[in-house]
């Protein structure tokens, strides 16, 4: 019988590895597959200049997504100026200010929000918020840095709301029973003692955010415009995020081309891993309090 | 004043939140319900030949894409043609000519084609396209499937051997934090993984199988952490109860930790379903854009999401695009009250 339970536990222990195995099998890919062009002479494009050219044309030889990490960048910013307000004071509603049945309510759309494939939120913005733009816009096309902000913050609010919620219903009852009982009103202690308790569970939830909108993919390609090239100068201009260029061109690209796709992988890879990190930084933070 | 003031800010924050899901359910609901349609969703997409005649065509509603194979004429007007019984049929904005007065397209050049549809009446053959979504959700039933005959074993193994076995230590945070790493990856970056591993290195090419495995990937996070905690939920005191009564380890998981955490588990795996139909980014690459029917799952062939960003984006069909998500959301809130009800009923014993 023990040995039974020996042989059981090291199976078990190796399919648990598995996922480390994964992680690690898609790092190794990423660098691999994303810094062979640079190794030798293949391309004439260096490091430098890949990371920070503004126009991509690979029949051409010139690999430059310097203007794709500022459209991701500026994208992304857009979106949290917009939803980080949004979100954490529709939280803040749920958990302490709508009444009982209005905030359960609350609670399941934004669930459901949270549950709608990325697709649907493209075509929504595609068929909706880019013809808006496009009235409004001093240039002719809707499909521009403001719809990609747009759709990004439509996104990425339940994500914030829904981690927010469950940070601010993690602070333990007796502060805003203290608080309340020292005489403040309700508003008072909920900006001055609940928000900032449920800071580090506020700030996992935009950092969460930041993620989804800089990995976002399929919806934000229909409104994004993808142009080759050219640093955006206002919001009303064509962007290419860095996940648009990735999706755009796999299907086709070969060689060269397609190993700097997954150097632009490789560069996002990194991005979302360093997040990761911080995170958990800010957890294991918390858990110390 | 200022309490005042802040209540007006607060509750214009739920009010956006709640009109930006009003929008897009309303407009997607808009958009797709025309084609919600039984023949769309139990055909797949086929093409139908009709006769038609069709009268006073303009010459700015002629356009042609390319020339060698076929004609498109695009008519912005929707021109209203008469097919054999002489009833009313209303041709789609573009369709495809095969024969005009009898002569097959394929023999003329523009020119030829410009006068003789400009002709009073014409007789035309011509091809509509219909689209039907079997083979979509055919696809996308199998991928389910697939992927969570995967990624469920998988996942709930590591978490009981997380929760059961190692507990805390270094392997424990190490393990942990490659769960979480890989749950944050956003899924274009499977989606090339997946191209690698499984349809180059592998040799799966694209196809069902290498989407699903890619998927199954994808799910692993989800499935570990949302067990766990239905693991962990279960209370010490049945495992020393068990344990104390002389049953081994395993005789204590399977009999008494996994069915009292089923519960969890099954709402898992629910979310994992409505994370798998939402999921586009990793199919396009592996799994393929056709639209026919797979006959194994071998084949390359689009999921539903898949489908509907293709109409958007090759075609700019909104409106069955929407009706896709239409259909796609529906299932979801279904899943989603679904996994309420069976926490709620779970719940209760605990």
């Amino acid at each position: 019988m023990k040995s039974l339970e020996k042989k059981v536990e090291f199976i078990f222990k190796l399919i648990t590895i598995l996922s480390v195995l994964f992680l690690m099998l898609i790092t190794i890919f990423l660098i691999v597959r994303g810094l062979s062009p640079f190794i030798g002479d293949k391309t004439n494009t260096s490091i430098i200049g890949f990371l920070t050219g503004s126009s991509w044309q690979p029949s051409q030889d010139v690999y430059g997504i310097g203007y794709m990490i500022i459209s991701t960048i500026s994208a992304t910013l857009g979106a949290m100026i917009i939803a980080i307000p949004i979100g954490v004071l529709t939280a803040l509603a749920i958990v302490e200010v709508l009444p009982k049945k209005l905030a359960k309510m609350m609670n399941m759309a934004v669930e459901l929000l949270a549950g709608i494939p990325s697709v649907i939120y493209g075509i929504f913005g595609l068929g909706l918020i880019v013809p808006l733009i496009a009235k409004y816009s001093p240039q002719v096309q809707g499909q521009s840095l403001l719809a990609v902000i747009l759709v990004l913050t439509i996104m990425i609010l339940p994500t914030i709301i829904a981690i927010s919620v469950t940070a601010i219903k993690a602070v333990p009852q007796s502060y805003k029973e203290a608080s309340l009982g020292l005489g403040a009103t309700a508003m008072y202690t909920n900006f001055k003692v609940i928000l900032p308790a449920a800071k580090s569970g506020i700030l996992t939830a935009i950092i969460l955010a930041i993620g989804r909108a800089v990995g976002e993919t399929m919806a934000i390609i229909l409104v994004a415009g993808n142009v080759a090239g050219g640093i955006p100068n206002s919001v009303f201009d064509q962007v290419r995020p860095l996940t648009a260029n990735i999706a755009l061109e796999m299907s086709y690209a070969s060689g060269v081309h397609q190993s700097m796709l997954f150097t632009t992988g490789l560069i996002l890879f990194v991005f979302i891993l360093c997040l990761n990190i911080i995170i958990y930084k800010i957890i294991n933070r918390q858990k110390e309090l | 004043m200022k309490g005042k003031f802040t209540y007006l800010v607060i509750y214009t924050s739920v009010a956006i939140t709640t009109l930006i899901l009003v929008s897009v359910l309303a407009y997607t609901f808009i958009q797709g319900i025309n084609g919600l349609t039984w023949d769309f969703i139990s055909n797949t997409s086929h093409e139908q030949v009709e006769y038609v005649k069709v009268d006073n065509i303009k010459a700015n509603e002629i356009s042609y894409t390319n020339q060698t194979t076929y004609l498109d004429v695009s008519a912005y007007s929707g021109p209203k043609a008469l097919d054999d019984d002489q009833k009313e049929i209303t041709l789609p904005e573009t369709f495809e000519i095969s024969t005009i007065n009898g002569e097959p397209v394929t023999y003329m050049d523009e020119k030829e084609i410009s006068q003789e549809l400009l002709e009073k009446n014409v007789d035309l053959k011509v091809k509509l396209s219909e689209v039907g979504i079997l083979s979509e959700i055919v696809s996308t039933l199998i991928t389910i499937g697939v992927a969570l005959a995967f990624s469920l074993p998988v996942g709930i193994i590591s978490a009981i051997y997380l929760v059961e076995y190692l507990q805390k230590g270094r392997l424990y945070k190490i393990i942990h934090f490659a769960i979480d790493s890989l749950a944050g990856i956003p899924s274009i970056i499977f989606g090339l993984f997946g191209l690698l591993l499984f349809s180059q290195l592998f040799g799966l090419g694209i196809s069902l199988l290498s989407g699903s495995l890619t998927v199954a990937i994808m799910l692993l996070p989800t499935i570990i952490r949302t067990t766990e905690e239905a693991l962990l939920a279960v209370d010490q005191s049945y495992r020393e109860a068990s344990l104390a009564l002389g049953a081994t380890k395993l005789q204590t998981i399977f009999k008494i930790v996994l069915p009292n955490a089923v519960g969890g588990i099954i709402v898992a795996i629910i979310l994992a379903i409505g994370r798998i139909i939402g999921e586009s980014a990793i199919l396009i690459f592996t799994a393929g854009t056709v639209d026919k029917m797979p006959a194994s799952i071998f084949d390359s062939s689009a999921t539903l999401t898949v489908k509907a960003y293709i109409l958007t984006k090759e075609y700019g069909d909104i409106a069955t695009a929407s009706t896709i998500g239409l259909i796609v959301i529906t299932i979801i809130i279904i899943l989603n009250i679904t996994a309420k009800l069976i926490a709620k009923r779970f719940n209760r014993y605990a």
